[in-house]
């Protein structure tokens, strides 16, 4: 591995070539979100539930955490299946999974992220959170129609098709507060 | 030859006493013939008959009176009474000289006559001196009776003379055949006892001759036995000596052997040695491994020690990305720090993923290496094992090739005892052989004696054949 050292300060070593490059790559990338700026980019949450992948802007998120335990709502629907304790409040966990897919059975959540919508808050149920990434608004496509009423939470579908949840549709659709 | 004795004797008494009167009057008139005896003569003869008489008894004492005074022919006679017996029967002898009959009773009698005093001991000198008496006192008698006619005097002493002589031949006759008979008997028993004497002899010859020619062959077989047995004692000295130098060589290549397995055991030792020192350091290096395994195994949790703070980092990142989102346009360049802090995260994870693998293959490796080692491990035991037992065989071949070397030794040493022995045992066997020539030469003189000793006993029996055959009487000179 090259090393340059600084001729002025001896004292403490040179960056070394993959410092440089990754140095580089992070100007590149600083570059390309400057650009962004001037178009309507959104920055989302994307997790896996069950079988399918979901997508949360992070404008509508309060916060991410490891769902260690949840109070599960006697004779509650799967959709609703449980309350847990946020910063000393109890929210209600959604299963976006058992909403879309009804016939689809699927473990207790890993993770719940909390969705915040007009001083409102809901906790969804995830498996995995698997990156935050960042798309334009017109590359969010249409939901198709086979989608019916479970589409009435979402915004469309994302490039990488996943599915993007919209917080205000969330929190106006009451099926998906149908806990009983 | 008895049988052509017998048949001579009997063909020659048989014209004298033969029972076929045609011979017997044959013989008579041959006899007459032969004597000019007509019967004429006869008769001239029986003209006197009565003088005879009247003169017999006195002639026949002045015979006797002869006869007794003589000491050889008067002991013949026993007692008078045999002496007037005796006379009688002369005197009647005599008279019958002129009974005018000479035919086959005639000759009957005077061969009676004759074999009666051949069986009492008369020789013929008696018989002869008897008729020479006789006719000194017939003939005066009959001249002196014809003394008025002398012609017929004398043919009647022709006649008488005649007539005498064909008693006399008669007589002589008898007593050659009498003698033919005895000589002939002694001959037969002394042929016969020839004869199987001879038969004896040649069986004894011939039986001699058998156990010699048996005893040649044995003796040759004994010789070629002899020779066979030289021919292998030589050929079990040269084995012998063979064995002896291969015994040598053994006890060289034993020595060389024991030398070599006493290397070959110092050498196992060695190797014995090294193996516990392989052991020993494998052992280090296993413990090592061991060690090794166990820090890894400790980076291994620091690893998963950074993974959880990498995924708390994240989670950090992630919620200041929310936070920074939510301040709108004053979190934007706090939402940047965000997202590369998340993009560290991801690398930290990325790279503890990548060190964790490393890890895993070092650990699997580290195992290999302790299994490997604990191979090697068992792989020096044994080979510590296997050079222990290499060892004791290797001591137990130098054993076995020391009491090889003894063996040899032992056999080197018998073998110059066989060697000696043989040497002595063919010494004698030359000895034997010597023996056995001279015995051949033996036997085939003592088998040339027997050979000239048949031979002769052959010529023997010849003679006694020839001997035995009727003689034939065959004139020296024939008369003119």
């Amino acid at each position: 591995m090259r090393v340059f050292m600084d001729p002025e300060s001896s004292a403490e070593p040179a960056l070394s070539v993959e410092e440089l490059d990754l140095l580089k790559q992070r100007a590149a990338r600083y570059a390309m979100a400057a650009e962004a700026q001037t178009d309507d980019i959104t920055d989302a949450i994307i997790f896996r539930r069950g079988t399918a992948k979901y997508a949360v802007p992070l404008v509508a998120l309060r916060e991410v955490r490891p769902l260690r335990s949840f109070s599960p709502i006697p004779s509650a629907s799967r959709t609703v299946p449980g309350i847990f304790h946020f910063r000393g409040e109890v929210l209600s966990l959604h299963d976006v999974a058992a909403f879309m897919e009804p016939a689809v059975a699927a473990d207790d959540p890993a993770w719940v992220i909390v969705v915040e919508h007009g001083g409102e808050r809901i906790g969804l149920g995830a498996d995995e959170i698997l990156d935050v990434e960042r798309h334009a608004s017109g590359a969010v496509q249409m939901l198709p129609v086979t989608f019916g009423d479970r589409g009435a939470i979402c915004d469309g579908l994302l490039p990488n098709a996943a599915v993007l949840l919209s917080a205000p549709r969330m929190f106006h659709t009451d099926a998906f507060f149908s806990a009983f | 030859m008895n049988t052509n004795m017998n048949a001579f004797f009997a063909a020659r008494q048989g014209a004298l006493i033969s029972d076929d009167r045609d011979k017997l009057v044959i013989e008579v008139e041959r006899r007459r013939k032969y004597l000019l005896l007509e019967q004429a003569d006869l008769d001239r003869l029986a003209v006197l008959k009565d003088l005879a008489a009247k003169h017999a008894t006195a002639h026949v004492d002045r015979f006797y009176d002869h006869l007794l005074a003589n000491e050889s022919t008067r002991a013949h006679f026993v007692n008078d009474r045999h002496i007037y017996n005796v006379k009688r029967t002369q005197a009647k002898y005599f008279s019958e000289l002129f009974n005018g009959v000479c035919d086959v009773e005639y000759l009957r009698d005077r061969y009676r006559v004759g074999r009666a005093h051949e069986r009492i001991g008369l020789d013929p000198e008696w018989y002869v001196g008897a008729y020479c008496i006789y006719m000194n006192q017939l003939f005066p008698m009959i001249l002196n009776h014809y003394k008025d006619d002398p012609d017929l005097g004398m043919a009647t002493v022709e006649s008488l003379v005649k007539l005498i002589c064909f008693d006399m031949g008669v007589a002589i006759d008898t007593y050659i055949d009498a003698m033919a008979r005895r000589e002939a008997a002694q001959m037969e028993s002394y042929v016969s006892s020839i004869t199987s004497f001879a038969a004896e002899l040649e069986k004894a010859s011939s039986d001699i001759m058998g156990a010699t020619a048996n005893q040649s062959t044995a003796t040759q077989e004994q010789a070629t036995g002899v020779a066979e047995i030289t021919t292998t004692l030589s050929e079990l000295h040269v084995m012998s000596a063979q064995t002896l130098e291969k015994a040598q060589g053994v006890i060289g290549e034993s020595d060389r052997s024991i030398d070599a397995s006493r290397t070959g055991a110092k050498a196992v030792e060695d190797a014995v040695q090294g193996m516990h020192e392989i052991r020993e350091q494998v052992e280090t290096i296993a413990q090592k491994i061991v060690t090794l395994s166990e820090q890894t195994q400790q980076i291994g949790d620091i690893i998963m020690s950074v993974n959880e703070i990498t995924e708390q980092s994240k989670l950090l990142a992630l919620n200041a990305a929310i936070e920074a989102a939510r301040a709108g346009d004053q979190g934007r360049g706090f939402a940047v720090v965000a997202a590369e802090i998340r993009s560290l995260a991801d690398q930290s994870k990325q790279a503890t993923a990548r060190v964790r693998k490393i890890l895993g293959d070092i650990q699997n490796a580290t195992n290999s290496a302790v299994i490997a080692t604990e191979q090697g491990t068992k792989k020096v035991e044994a080979g510590v094992s296997l050079a222990n037992r290499a060892g004791e065989t290797i001591d137990m071949l130098g054993k076995s090739v020391e009491a090889s070397a003894g063996a040899a030794r032992l056999i080197a040493n018998a073998s110059r005892q066989q060697t000696s022995g043989i040497q002595q045992v063919s010494d004698a066997m030359n000895g034997i052989n010597d023996a056995t020539k001279s015995s051949v030469g033996g036997m085939q003189q003592t088998e040339a004696s027997l050979k000239k000793l048949t031979e002769m006993t052959v010529h023997m029996q010849a003679l006694v054949q020839q001997f035995s055959k009727p003689k034939e009487r065959v004139p020296e000179r024939r008369m003119a």
